[in-house]
């Protein structure tokens, strides 16, 4: 190994970090007997907290590339990796407890965890169309296998099945699109491919269907409208642990990436991708909360729900301005953190092992567990948007952006849906405050021993929630700087 | 007198005292009598010493001086230049004081009422109070529109754990109604950050908006108000808000948070969009005198007491806008002191039909009849109450409607018949609420036992009967207190006038220094 070689290494510490991982948990999954599953995520937790310490900020004007530019990594990247391995981390910290009842404890799982997460840091810091896809599968195929792993389940079939086949379809789009923009450019680079589009005056037919191609494979993997459709039976179909995994940092990586592609070497086509973004920030908003309204799966309305901030956070995306890329990151930085609170309650709400997802089973909750339900009560506000809670900032500063950019319309659909957004929310509350616990539900007592780790992320994130107006300067200041490194000109 | 405090951060005492409150119950369990006991207690005295911190705020105010006072301004969120200011003026110490009067009122008045999670209830209340006085002190426009809709949440969780049949029904309607007009005075808050690059209140009253962009934000700022105070034909809410509440809720909500819009009209709209308030002045004058005599109409036909009430505070804060917009110092004079005076007797009217209701369980009027031979003490409370919503001199309500009806007849005499009319109305809806619920014979059995006033009860009757008498024959303290402030926001309006019309000078003049 050469000199220079080595030097690339340290750019993809993180990455390194978390194939050792992979690989020393393999070892010893195949090697120990006994209570495999635990030593194992131990493990993979450990590596990730490691990974996420190798992937914390450096300067705002650092940039390294690394193996002929394949990769790049620089303050923006940085702050996302980072937040895709917290992320990672949370999921699993949460999770682990609940696999072996989940029907999933195979001890392949965390090290699927660790796998898909090693494609999202991959894919976050491509700076070519040959990473980018390697990172996108990378991705997407551990967590085809986390969904499809519970089989003895009757809906996980077919949400592995549907998943598996759409997830293809959008991986086939984005192959497609690839090869027409080298087809054009004749380069697989990012920056190779800013500098030929700089040049010609492409906007052909070929480039317009590439471009086509792309936005709707990525669309798929944030599940935006109107390539949404596997989300809502995905989520109800997979697995808890599983459902919360796909709803948060792949989210958090793809819509990272897709800023990065959008402000990189399609900055100069914003005339022509804003209008779409627009759009598909606006049907993603409506139909995600119309969606919600009548779901009676509280997976399902999740799923709708995650549709509609994806479409908020578009909102963001739309406005094509620091201010909007700083206004996604907190946006989605927030909803994460949200998700993984509602997630982890849905996860320690068990009868006899199962957990009830129909919203009904959460009559009366506020009785039955106060503490559970106040902080069901203040994550589905602050999921919301409502004042003061968290949620709310992340709103506000993307509709700050859209405003600065002009987009009136794009903001006022956006706060109109909102408005609709609560209707649902406030079901939540309704059910677990105004509700009496109904004799179906008495009958079944929730089991008392609920996983002390998911309590403890839990507890962390509704007081994130809860508290982050006191002090939301940090977050803000840190997201800015990584928009402002997007926005630079090499 | 100011020197004395000046190192304490009063307002911001003011408004979190009320927290520390919350904090405490949250450490008391259990549902036995005791800790529902000490719950109700904490939140008493904390309401209690949180009146008498609005009190040290008043004795330290300046009332001369038009400019905001007690200011405290601490960077926030520093990106968007937006900071943690607080800071009164007369206006808004009118408000805080009326909020820390009433949360004690309905504190004590849900004394007995309440029989279920009575911490939850303490605490919800506190929390709104907090929320309350924060409005009313904001001086950032985000701080200010954190504490408008945060309100939402505890009076969400009110009017559906505690309230009535329809609680559901009412606590969505009430909360997705000012959600979404709240949620457009958020965009156009957007708006008025990009145009004049900060949020601060007081740069922001001084700040001159561009004609076009005013009718815009105007209409937004309308959305979110009008829902609020509220405005026919947005009031729709209001009524089953009302009726499905707890008493206490319903106190706080006619008496506070219906101030809100007005505070927001007051304190926004005409400072910073003169242009559109003339502009829509006519519109609003309409659908105030359309308030006023429509749903003094509506309410004659009732037969739920709260119901009634409920309108008639509609057709009360009709008086208010149409003050308002009458752009003259007396006319925003009066329309404040109706805010205030409309806080205390309605806020004691639905106390008067918490009383029936919490012995008879229902509001229906016709469930009752001749209670004043059982309840004599209780008589006498609803009838002063009853006179000062029907506007009886020496009580506060006619100061404010009489103010607001001078000032109206000089923009236009109809404009005063028509609010004429409406105070008619109102004494007819009143007397006959009055007349049916009190006098004649006793036709339900059920009546024959009925208890009258408990020493609580008078306890909380006694201080609103004082203060609406009280400021209905000296009705200067009030006015004094919000004169400044009053001055500097009519002062440009007189100075419009003048250039226009040069001879409506002199009558204008004369009207100020009355």
């Amino acid at each position: 190994m050469s000199w220079s070689s080595l030097e690339d290494l340290q750019p993809i510490l993180p990455e390194l970090v978390l194939t050792l991982t992979v690989l020393c948990s393999l070892m010893i999954g195949v090697f120990r007997k006994e209570n495999v599953l635990h030593t194992v995520s131990y493990l993979a937790l450990a590596g990730l907290a490691i990974a996420g310490a190798c992937s914390l900020i450096e300067s705002p004007n650092y940039v390294a590339k690394a193996y002929q530019s394949f990769l790049i990594t620089n303050y923006y990247i940085q702050m996302v990796q980072f937040l895709v391995i917290a992320t990672t981390f949370l999921v699993l910290f949460s999770t682990f407890k609940h696999l072996v009842k989940d029907e999933i404890g195979a001890f392949e799982y965390p090290i699927l965890c660790l796998l898909s997460c090693l494609g999202m840091i991959i894919l976050v810091s491509s700076n070519d169309l040959i990473t980018f896809f390697l990172g996108l599968e990378l991705q997407s195929l551990p967590v085809y296998v986390m969904v499809a792993m519970a089989r003895k389940k009757p809906k996980v079939s077919e949400a592995a099945v549907k998943y598996f086949v759409l997830g293809i379809v959008a991986t086939a789009f984005l192959l497609f699109g690839s090869s027409y923009i080298y087809g054009l450019t004749g380069t697989t680079s990012f920056e190779g491919i800013a500098l030929a589009l700089k040049d010609a005056n492409i906007l052909t037919f070929p480039f317009v269907f590439a471009f086509i191609l792309l936005v709707s494979g990525l669309s798929f993997k944030i599940s935006a409208v109107p390539y949404h459709m596997w989300t809502p039976d995905v989520y109800e179909g997979s697995p808890t642990p599983v459902t919360l995994f796909i709803a948060s940092a792949p989210k958090l990586a793809a819509l990272a990436f897709f800023m990065r592609f959008l402000f990189g070497p399609l900055s100069e086509f914003m005339g022509m991708w804003q209008p779409t973004i627009q759009a598909i920030s606006i049907a993603s908003m409506v139909l995600g909360v119309f969606g919600a309204l009548y779901q009676t799966n509280i997976k399902r309305l999740l799923a709708y729900s995650t549709i509609s901030h994806i479409g908020y956070a578009l909102v963001g995306v739309a406005a094509s301005s620091t201010e909007g890329v700083k206004g996604v990151l907190v946006y989605i930085t927030i909803y994460v953190i949200m998700t993984l609170g509602v997630f982890g309650i849905l996860l320690n709400l068990r009868i006899q092992g199962k957990m009830p997802e129909d919203l009904d089973s959460l009559k009366g909750l506020s009785k039955t567990y106060p503490k559970m339900a106040a902080a069901l009560g203040i994550l589905v506000f602050s999921l919301a948007g409502i004042p003061p809670l968290a949620g709310f900032f992340g709103k506000f500063l993307v509709f700050v952006a859209a405003v600065n950019a002009g987009l009136y319309t794009l903001a006022i659909i956006g706060v109109l849906a909102s408005v609709v957004g609560a209707a649902y929310y406030l079901r939540i509350i309704k059910l677990m405050y105004f509700d009496e616990p109904t004799t179906a539900i008495t009958g079944r007592k929730y089991d008392p021993t609920p996983s002390k780790e998911t309590s403890l992320v839990v507890l962390a994130t509704t007081a994130f929630s809860f508290l982050f107006f006191v002090q939301p300067d940090p977050l803000i200041e840190y997201a800015e700087k990584a928009a402002a490194v997007l926005f630079e000109k090499e | 007198m100011s020197t004395a405090f000046s190192n304490i951060p009063l307002l911001s005492l003011s408004i979190f005292l009320p927290l520390l409150g919350c904090f405490f119950i949250l450490f008391i369990k259990g549902e036995s009598e005791i800790a529902q006991k000490n719950a109700k207690s904490v939140a008493l005295l904390t309401s209690m010493a949180t009146f008498l911190l609005s009190l040290i705020l008043y004795s330290s105010f300046d009332f001369t001086n038009a400019d905001f006072q007690l200011i405290e301004k601490h960077t926030w969120i520093s990106s968007f230049g937006i900071s943690y200011h607080v800071g009164i003026d007369g206006i808004s110490l009118l408000f805080i004081l009326l909020t820390t009067v009433l949360i004690p009122v309905s504190i004590l008045s849900s004394w007995k009422a309440i029989k279920y999670r009575v911490q939850e209830f303490m605490i919800a209340f506190l929390v709104l109070e907090t929320m309350l006085i924060g409005i009313f002190s904001s001086l950032d426009f985000i701080l200010f529109y954190l504490f408008f809709e945060a309100v939402l949440i505890p009076m969400f969780l009110i009017i559906g754990i505690w309230g009535g049949e329809r609680r559901v029904y009412a606590a969505y309607k009430f909360f997705l109604y000012t959600l979404l007009g709240s949620v457009l005075m958020l965009i156009s808050l957007l708006a008025i950050y990009l145009d004049a690059g900060t949020t601060d209140i007081p740069t922001l009253l001084k700040h001159s908006f561009d004609p076009k962009l005013q009718i815009w934000l105007w209409l937004a700022f309308f959305a979110s108000f009008a829902v609020k105070i509220p405005m026919w034909p947005f009031h729709t809410w209001l009524p089953d808000a009302h009726v499905e509440a707890p008493t206490a809720g319903s106190v706080i909500l006619a008496g506070v948070l219906l101030k809100m819009g007005g505070y927001g009209f007051v304190r926004f709209s005409l400072p910073m969009f003169p242009d559109a308030c003339q502009y829509f002045a006519t519109f609003i004058f309409v659908l105030s005198i359309i308030a006023i005599i429509y749903t003094s109409l509506v309410a004659l036909v009732q037969d739920d007491m709260k119901k009634l009430i409920a309108y008639s505070s509609v057709a009360h804060m009709g008086f208010v806008t149409l003050g308002l917009f009458t752009f003259s110092f007396q006319g925003v004079q009066g329309a404040i002191f109706q805010m205030i005076s409309h806080g205390l007797i309605s806020g004691a009217l639905f106390l008067c039909v918490g009383v029936l209701y919490d012995r008879e369980h229902t509001r229906l009027i016709s469930k009752y009849g001749g209670l004043s031979k059982k309840m004599p003490y209780f008589a006498a409370f609803f009838m002063i109450f009853t006179l000062a919503s029907v506007g009886l001199p020496g009580t506060t309500g006619f100061v404010g409607e009489i103010l607001v009806i001078i000032s109206s007849f000089k923009v236009e005499w109809y404009w005063a018949l028509a609010a004429g009319t409406g105070i008619i109305l109102g004494a007819a809806y009143m007397l006959y609420l009055y007349r049916r619920v009190m006098f004649g014979k006793i036709v339900h059995e059920n009546l024959l036992t009925i208890k009258d006033l408990t020493s609580r009860e008078v306890a909380y009757f006694v201080p609103l009967i004082l203060l609406i008498i009280g400021f209905g024959f000296y009705p200067n303290p009030l006015l004094k207190l919000s004169e400044a402030a009053a001055l500097r926001i009519t002062a440009p309006y007189d100075e419009m006038k003048n250039v226009i019309d040069p001879s409506e000078n002199v009558v204008e003049e004369q009207g100020d220094t009355e």
